[in-house]
């Protein structure tokens, strides 16, 4: 090959050659070997007529050939044709000679003559893939759903460089310090037992088969496959998928119930394609194919949809409240609202309005969005705490939180924040928590808490006669009044044990009470019995210096004491 | 990096969008244009030697220097930013700052000085500089030198390049070039895709062989839709080249595939001439399809009527009065009204599809539909249905006035009216008035809907129901109504019906002042024929919407 080797000769060199070619006129110019000493096929270079005409004369400067290239591509296509008459041969014998098959052959030869034109295409591109792009209409779509393929190769080559950039240099570190007995890092010796993986599933699905006997259904209506585009379906798959994982980690998940759920519908085959077969089947959630006014009495049953004319103001735990799984991207005003009207079922709306100084957008919220708001109001009864899940970016702040700030003067004004309340809760609570240097101390306590809550399974109750620093680690739970209620074993409390964590009680770090038992007591069978826990209780706080990672150490080990408590017991 | 990513992919399909081939060069400038996570290291394209990345480096940071001059966060910079990507994008080709195209064909030596001294990678620098000869609008003989210096360099040339010198080539109305061009590439490639097929069949249809571009028509249909505009290049060619019998057998799978052909199609088939009756037809089809050509369309229909020979056709650009008069020839323009079955056939689609839908509790409920027709039944014929909400609103804070001023007025006028609302209208509020509802009431028929549905589907229910003599009052054009109509046909005899039916109130009105209503036109405007003549509704404005038609109209007479 000649001519695609002139790149690696230098200039002068690729000249010479160019000129002994148009001087001496050879019809067969062909080089056997490579200069490396590999073999390479030698191609004949038959354009005699072309090269008479379009001989190259550097030397003469002003006039140039300018149309050499052709020659050189044509010499190219000479004998590029060979190669492919040889190959075609060979196709012909296994081409497919169904339409089909002809059609996704051409697909996916526009792919990559696309990718030689420098479009935004992938690299590669599977059958299934290609089959859907041939299945698409129009060029605009073609040309979308390339696009999308290639930004999502993007990513996975990305991460995938990352992996073997990271293998690369772990395999440098032991080539450098190979693992000897002597070398080994030391093992770590601590007091506390890993926390394993299974054991927070288990607690977890735990809570979620106490939610499935006693806890307050959520209905998610199925129905609205018809309505949506493939991607949308799609979208609100992912969802659904989020709204589980929301509800399986929180405190005190909703009994989910999926109703409309058909069982060859698209909806339920994309949600097994994602879980797979056997944790779909694992999943503590309720499926069923049937309507949600043929599951739950008529006059139980909440619509929840924006279009509604009555506004939730109380979070009723006697209602089931249901949400319309669907995503719609134009949106389908009045879709889920026909539905409640011609069941006949009663519905209603977030308080947006009365809550949020709304801005843009339209009042529609994401699946995930609102199985956060309703557990937490269901936890709190707080809108103001529930609606924070509500995008920022479409609205400006809480009616309530500027009132105040007007009345209660400069606070917040001086800084020019939009929530000056809840700075200045910030900035007194940093003062004072010592972990809450910096910015957010309070949220930071509250979201140490919550994974507290999370891990333990159970209702942190807080003692208050616990010195000042713990007492302002848990103050958020007083603050609601949770702790209080669950401490007094009020109805409707199935947590299967309640912590007790006294900050500055002294002798334990942690007790831990069974329902039904004395509380608290000395005696309690609950009693923390590990030694060496009980050993270094003495003088320890929950304050003090405790980072939140080392705060969550720590109770990992008092959950896994508690349970096997629970099972000793 | 991602957000840069998808920035980078989108502003890429914008480009694409706009032209054929060229566009997507942007990608590495556009990349230096934004300020978040650009590393060098991080390009996608392959790893280069030492030497040029290091240079790639030093450019890069001295290109991004200028165009921030201030902090991300500096005020107003996110704005002039967008301006600044919305400058670069509309010109769609964006090539490295510094580049400079030469003005006059080098030799290969050359060449290299100038890729040596390029701020941008010797890879990319014959695209880059391709594109740049486009965007200047360079001589083809400088793009040849560029090709024969990138062809002594490597030995071949990337598929892009070709693309973007096809396009130059057509551009500049080099065909013979093109020719040339699409014999290369067909022996280099596999195949070609979408872009350079069309480049091809614009430079075929230009030239004496257009019959080369029904192949590559037909090998693009393997894999997509060839459009419009494709159909409309090889129609024009074989028209030029006098072959009639091909073209129109190209338009008749233009309309069989359901697409609308371009206005050039249409002048290149008018231009063409001959076949008198395949051209008639073409005017029936911008009736049935309400197309109204553009002036030039319109000129060349005039044209082609004076060549008909043994007629003496006379056209005329000129007005139609208000009445439904032409002005050139005097003769009365078609009623607006439809026909009976027309009518029927309509009101018919509008319960079906407008109010019921797929879903009745979409729109209303199912007992309030019932009761609603029940209620239409019971009263007399209506004359004019007003759209009560539609009508208060005209005037924020006193709506109650305002509508009881309409209700008035249409007493005055001795029409039975009907007044459609919400419920919330009857609770009195300041907007509400009590007497003003009461009034209201007296003087009109009102039928008040939920506050959850919707009160447009009624309000054209009881204007069909009531008869062809009804009319509407409303400023709302309905366009989400019309919508909901499935086909074409039904969309077209709704928009004429509106058109004759809709009352608006005409300009603003003032506290005590008397109501005055816009004129609904007696004509329908649309292309027309009594067979001795021929009116043709022109676009001569720019800047019509859809729902708006135009008022210039081309009169042909044939006058012996």
């Amino acid at each position: 090959m000649p001519l695609e080797m002139m790149g690696l000769f230098s200039r002068r060199v690729s000249v010479e050659l160019w000129r002994l070619w148009s001087v001496s006129g050879t019809r067969h110019f062909s080089i056997g070997t490579f200069p490396t000493g590999q073999v390479c096929s030698s191609r004949s270079f038959s354009s005699g007529r072309y090269l008479r005409t379009d001989a190259f004369q550097p030397d003469q400067g002003d006039k140039i050939d300018l149309d050499l290239w052709k020659s050189v591509m044509r010499s190219q296509t000479a004998v590029d044709e060979s190669i492919e008459e040889d190959k075609e041969q060979v196709k012909k014998g296994d081409s497919t000679d169904s339409p089909s098959g002809c059609v996704l052959a051409a697909t996916r030869e526009l792919v990559s003559m696309w990718r030689q034109a420098g479009k935004l295409v992938p690299d590669k591109i599977t059958d299934e893939d290609v089959k859907t792009l041939a299945e698409l209409t129009t060029k605009s779509s073609k040309k979308k759903y390339l696009k999308f393929l290639a930004i999502r190769e993007g990513h996975k080559n990305k991460s995938k460089e990352k992996q073997e950039k990271k293998r690369a240099e772990r395999e440098q570190r032991l080539a450098e310090f190979p693992e000897t007995l002597e070398n080994r890092p030391p093992v770590k010796n601590s007091f506390l037992m890993q926390y394993r993986d299974h054991w927070l599933d288990r607690l977890l699905g735990w809570r979620g088969a106490q939610a499935m006997n006693f806890g307050q259904p959520l209905v998610f209506d199925m129905s609205y496959e018809a309505h949506m585009t493939p991607q949308e379906l799609t979208n609100s798959v992912s969802q659904m998928l989020e709204v589980e994982s929301c509800n399986r980690r929180s405190l005190d998940p909703f009994h989910l119930h999926l109703c409309n759920l058909q069982p060859e519908g698209g909806y339920r085959q994309q949600l097994v394609k994602r879980y797979g077969e056997d944790a779909w089947d694992r999943l503590l959630i309720t499926e069923t194919p049937q309507r949600h006014v043929d599951v739950f009495p008529q006059e139980q049953l909440v619509y929840l949809t924006a279009d509604s004319p009555n506004v939730l103001r109380t979070f009723d735990p006697s209602k089931v409240y249901v949400v319309g799984a669907m995503v719609d991207r134009s949106i389908q005003t009045g879709r889920s609202f026909a539905t409640a009207k011609r069941l006949q079922m009663a519905t209603a709306r977030l308080p947006l309005d009365q809550f949020l100084r709304w801005e843009i957008g339209a009042k529609t919220l994401t699946l995930d969005q609102m199985i956060r708001i309703l557990l937490t109001i269901k936890d709190t009864g707080s809108w103001e705490q529930a609606l924070a899940f509500v995008p920022k970016r479409k609205h400006d702040g809480f009616y309530q939180e500027k009132k105040q700030s007007e009345r209660g003067g400069t606070a917040g004004r001086d800084r020019g924040d939009r929530y000056p309340q809840r700075d200045q809760r910030e900035r007194q609570g940093s003062a004072r928590e010592p972990w809450g240097a910096g910015r957010g101390g309070q949220d930071r306590g509250q979201a140490a808490l919550r994974a507290l809550q999370l891990l333990l399974g159970s209702t942190a109750v807080v003692h208050r006669r616990g010195g000042r620093r713990g007492a302002s680690l848990l103050r958020p739970f007083w603050r609601r009044g949770h702790a209080a209620v669950a401490a007094d074993g009020a109805p409707g409390n199935q947590n299967p044990h309640h912590l007790h964590l006294g900050a500055r009680c002294p002798a334990h770090l942690a007790q831990v009470e069974h329902p039904g038992r004395r509380r608290g007591g000395p005696q309690g069978a609950g009693r923390l019995q590990d030694e060496r826990l009980q050993g270094r209780g003495r003088g320890h706080t929950l304050g003090g210096n405790l980072q939140k990672g080392r705060l969550l150490v720590r109770l990992h080990a008092i959950a896994w004491a508690s349970d096997k408590d629970m099972g000793s017991t | 990096m991602g957000a840069t990513f998808l920035f980078q992919a989108r502003l890429c399909l914008y480009g694409l969008s706009q032209s054929s081939g060229i566009i997507h060069l942007g990608k590495m400038c556009v990349r230096t244009m934004c300020t978040k996570g650009i590393k060098p290291g991080e390009r996608k394209s392959p790893p280069r030697k030492n030497d040029t990345t290091i240079r790639q480096t030093e450019s890069f940071k001295v290109r991004q220097m200028p165009s921030f001059p201030t902090s991300v966060f500096a005020a107003g910079n996110a704005k002039r930013t967008t301006e600044m990507l919305k400058r670069k994008t509309a010109l769609c080709l964006v090539c490295p700052d510094g580049l400079v195209a030469p003005d006059r064909p080098l030799s290969p030596t050359e060449w290299k000085k100038q890729l040596e001294e390029a701020p941008c990678s010797p890879e990319r620098f014959d695209v880059h500089m391709m594109t740049l000869l486009f965007k200047t609008g360079a001589e083809l003989d400088i793009a040849k030198s560029l090709l024969t210096f990138v062809a002594l360099e490597t030995g071949t040339m990337s598929y892009q390049l070709l693309l973007q010198y096809l396009t130059l080539c057509v551009k500049g109305g080099h065909d013979a070039e093109a020719l040339d061009c699409y014999q290369i590439m067909r022996g280099a490639f596999p195949a070609l895709e979408t872009g350079a097929s069309s480049l091809f069949i614009k430079a075929f249809s230009r030239t004496e062989s257009w019959r080369e571009a029904l192949p590559i028509l037909r090998d693009m249909k393997k894999v997509i839709a060839p459009s419009t505009r494709n159909y409309s290049d090889i129609i024009s060619g074989a028209l030029l080249h006098g072959a009639a019998a091909p073209a129109w057998q190209l338009y008749d799978e233009v309309l069989g595939e359901g697409l609308t052909p371009l206005p050039d199609t249409w002048r290149a088939l008018f231009e063409g001439g001959a076949r008198g009756e395949r051209l008639l037809g073409v005017l029936g089809y911008m009736r049935d399809n309400q197309v109204y050509p553009e002036r030039n369309l319109a000129d060349a229909i005039k044209t082609w009527f004076h060549s008909l020979p043994g007629h003496h056709w006379r056209g005329e650009w000129t007005t139609v009065s208000p009445k439904g008069v032409c002005k050139g020839c005097g003769s009365e323009l078609e009623s607006i009204q439809l026909t009976p079955e027309e009518y029927t056939h309509l009101e018919a689609r509008v319960m079906a599809d407008i109010i019921q839908g797929k879903d009745v509790f979409q729109k209303t409920t199912a007992e309030e539909l019932e009761s609603f027709k029940a209620f239409v039944k019971r009263k007399p014929v209506f004359d004019v249905v007003v759209d009560g909400l539609n009508v208060a609103n005209i005037v924020k804070g006193r709506q109650s006035e305002m509508l009881l001023a309409v209700v008035c007025e249409l007493e005055r006028q001795g029409l039975t009216s009907l007044v459609l609302g919400r419920k919330h209208m009857l609770r009195p509020s300041a907007s509400w008035d009590r007497r003003n509802m009461g009034l209201i009431q007296k003087k009109a028929h009102c039928f008040f809907t939920e506050n959850t549905s919707e009160d447009d589907p009624f309000l054209l229910y009881a204007t069909l129901h009531s008869g062809n003599h009804c009319r509407f009052l409303s400023r709302d054009l309905m366009r989400d109504h019309k919508a909901c109509l499935p086909d074409a046909l039904t969309r077209r005899l709704f928009f004429k019906w509106q058109r004759g039916h809709q009352l608006v109130i005409h300009g603003t009105v003032a506290q005590g002042r008397r109501v005055g209503f816009q004129m609904i036109s007696p004509y329908d405007t649309i292309v027309q024929s009594t067979g001795v003549s021929w009116h043709v509704p022109y676009d001569d404005s720019v800047d019509r919407s859809s729902y708006e038609v135009p008022q210039s109209w081309l009169c042909l007479t044939n006058k012996p």
